[in-house]
């Protein structure tokens, strides 16, 4: 009989040999000398450099000389592909960070409903599993926002932002008028960002539990996300987003709106990281989403930003807590990790320009009770595996004249044989 | 001879010595043999048997579900539509990289200086990075890129190359037979170069054309090198990849998507290891059949040559 890690191991290497491979540093946990290490899995991105990482965890080794924390570099191969591997080598690290909990990988997470600063840090309730807390996170990635071009605005003559979605469409129509390009969107990824964002704020402020109710089958696309996918498409019909737009990509889209090109971006948050850091750029605001008339209190589309997690596997448990609490309590390491990625979180204040004071403003404006995930989900609040990538294809085909009866028929098929 | 050998036959060798005469053998082929089990007949086997569980890849304790990924692969619209794109890449493509690669090579096969710096340049597209090129041809094939710019000036309306489902596929297709068919012209070369010149030379005097002399000298003489750049160019699109992720990441509308942009996806992005380790283990299946395929086809002309 093969045994689970043999057939585990080896089988992920078969089927990653298809990949990009790297090696994380791995260095066995516990005690050495009076000193207990911690590693600690993070991405190295641009922006969070190794340099950045062992700089932040600096302090707490200062406070704690009694731990040491291994930063762990995955390399091209990102947390998310080497966590797999080092799990069923049994050479997991202490502490991995960006990898949001999910039904799949919360048995092999530290319940830490024990710790007041886990149950009580950003939208912790919503990626709670089971009421268990299994992550900690620094603040928020805010998803359901329109960045706008001040100076469109104003030659289209749009004084105020749009609170609902049909004055947003009036919006849209007064930049085309006007001469400008209304909605900058491009393809990748980002394409559905901008259904999402005309979507989620009115379908889940009127059904909080619609990502459950999609995933048991209780509830339709059509039914749900019908209208959004109607309003969607008459934006494309009206020339609101550029059929060409598929063919632009994501930092090519992000290019052209800073540079003053378009009207109108629909991206999350850490645009504002991008925007502070560029040189040249159109004056820039933004607003939240809005839902549909008659809806007052619009969710507002969020993801957990750096989250992190111990993993039970872990000999080191107390001393990654600590680690771990000062992550996402420290004023300084919580606004450094902030400021690094664009990210935002009340009560916690980096210097940010007058765009970021913007989203500083609507997160705290924004009721904890009000988020929601968007895409494939979080915590309970999951969509059937795939969702994210189905969605995007199908607002692909929107864009590419796709009818909305069409995109509505084949995402209600695509649930049907998925949920449930 | 046969009498000759009958006595010998007819004695039975010591089993030492039989050993002895073996010993070289196992001692040398050994390590080999030992090292193709452990890095690949292993892995093959504990890939299938991965494909028959439910495994995440993060928990341990996944259960055995049978062919259930197999029906999956085979019920789930966007791997259909990805097999479907992955043989349509594979068959075009191999198609194209081996004309192109044969035509250019019949027309650089001269030693002339011209004909090295030609060689070079056409050949120079297979050792960039495949994502390179991916991106390379995105951003010139992009609405504002310089194609489209280049069509500006001459009057001719924008072609939506990565933005419309035909041009896209068509896209991929042609910067895939671009980046490759000069591994193909080379080992065409390499054929044509080793014909011998006698061979022309008698059709020269038999009056024969120089098309002639290439579709009844050089084609038949290069049908070994043929079935080698099929199975070879087969192979290899069969598994493409990367150029998919750098020029089109599959869309638009998901209508780009390859197999392995497939396996990838489900194995590391939806977390579903048992479900992609069963579509690589169809893709190993398809690869084998069509190569073993392709070379038993062109058995009838390479006995040609050989004979």
């Amino acid at each position: 009989m093969i045994k689970h890690r043999t057939l585990a191991s080896v089988g992920t290497l078969t089927v990653a040999a298809l990949a990009l491979t790297g090696c994380a540093g791995s260095d066995d946990g516990g005690t050495d000398g009076g000193t207990t290490e911690v590693s600690m899995l993070v991405n190295v991105t641009p922006n969070l450099t190794e340099e950045f990482w062992n700089g932040l965890v600096k302090p707490f080794e200062d406070a704690h000389p009694e731990i040491d924390v291994v930063v762990q570099n995955p390399g091209a191969e990102g947390v998310a592909a080497a966590l797999p591997r080092l799990l069923t080598a049994g050479d997991a690290p202490d502490v991995v960070q960006s990898l949001p909990p999910t039904t799949d990988l919360a048995p092999e997470l530290v319940d830490l409903s024990q710790y007041d600063w886990a149950r009580s840090g950003p939208l912790a309730d919503q990626y709670s599993i089971d009421g268990k807390y299994y992550m900690a996170g620094i603040g928020f990635q805010l998803q359901s926002l329109w960045f706008y071009n001040k100076t469109a605005f104003e030659e289209a003559g749009i004084t105020a932002v749009p609170t609902t979605v049909d004055e947003l469409t009036a919006a849209l129509g007064k930049l085309k008028d006007a001469g400008w390009t209304p909605i900058q969107t491009s393809g990748d990824w980002a394409t559905s960002h901008s259904l999402q964002a005309l979507g989620l704020p009115s379908i889940v402020a009127e059904d909080p539990e619609w990502f459950a109710h999609m995933s048991a089958g209780e509830a339709t696309f059509s039914d749900t996300y019908g209208d959004a996918v109607a309003t969607y498409a008459g934006w494309v019909a009206d020339g609101y987003i550029p059929k060409d737009a598929l063919g632009v990509k994501y930092p090519d889209a992000e290019q052209a709106f800073l540079s003053g090109k378009s009207a109108i971006y629909p991206m999350g948050s850490w645009f504002a990281g991008t925007e502070a850091k560029a040189e040249e750029k159109a004056e820039i605001g933004v607003f939240r989403a809005p839902a549909v008339a008659g809806v007052d209190d619009p969710a507002m589309g969020a993801n957990i930003a750096s989250p992190y997690s111990i993993l039970r596997s872990s000999e080191s448990q107390e001393a990654a807590a600590q680690l771990v609490e000062f992550l996402v309590t420290d004023q300084a390491a919580v606004a450094d990790q902030l400021e690094v990625d664009g990210n935002f979180r009340d009560g916690y204040e980096y210097e940010m320009d007058a765009l970021g004071q913007e989203l500083q403003q609507i997160v705290a404006d924004t009721p904890a009770e009000s988020y929601t995930p968007t895409g494939q989900g979080y915590g309970e609040r999951t969509l059937p595996t795939g969702y994210s990538d189905e969605i995007n294809a199908q607002t692909q085909a929107l864009i590419g004249g796709t009818a909305a009866d069409e995109v509505v028929a084949a995402m209600d098929d695509w649930f049907a044989s998925t949920a449930g | 001879m046969a009498a000759t050998l009958s006595p010998v036959r007819a004695r039975r060798r010591p089993a030492a010595r039989v050993w002895r005469d073996r010993l070289p053998g196992i001692v040398m082929g050994g390590p080999a043999v030992l090292v193709f089990l452990a890095m690949f007949i292993v892995p093959m086997f504990l890939a299938f048997v991965l494909s028959l569980t439910d495994w995440n890849g993060y928990s341990l304790n996944f259960t055995f579900i049978g062919l259930e990924n197999y029906a999956e692969a085979f019920r789930n619209p966007r791997t259909v539509d990805a097999a479907v794109f992955t043989a349509v890449v594979a068959f075009t493509g191999t198609i194209l990289c081996n004309g192109v690669g044969l035509f250019i090579a019949a027309l650089i096969a001269g030693n002339g200086r011209a004909n090295t710096l030609l060689r070079t340049i056409f050949f120079y597209p297979y050792i960039i990075s495949a994502l390179i090129i991916g991106f390379l041809w995105s951003a010139m094939l992009a609405p504002e890129g310089a194609v489209n710019g280049l069509l500006g000036t001459l009057g001719v309306a924008p072609v939506p190359f990565l933005t419309e489902v035909t041009f896209a596929k068509a896209s991929v297709i042609l910067t895939i037979v671009w980046s490759h068919f000069g591994f193909n012209m080379i080992l065409f070369l390499a054929g044509i170069k080793s014909v011998p010149p006698e061979y022309y030379e008698a059709a020269t005097v038999d009056g024969a054309s120089k098309w002639q002399q290439f579709r009844n000298v050089t084609l038949p003489l290069i049908a070994p090198v043929f079935t080698v750049n099929l199975v070879l160019t087969l192979v290899g699109l069969l598994k493409v990849y990367d150029i998919v992720l750098a020029l089109t990441d599959g869309g638009p509308a998901g209508s780009t998507q390859t197999i392995v942009y497939q396996v990838l996806r489900d194995s590391f992005a939806n977390s579903e290891l048992g479900f992609g380790a069963a579509q690589s283990v169809i893709l190993l299946l398809v690869t084998a059949v069509l190569g073993l395929a392709v070379t038993l086809a062109r058995r009838g002309a390479e006995k040609k040559v050989a004979d």
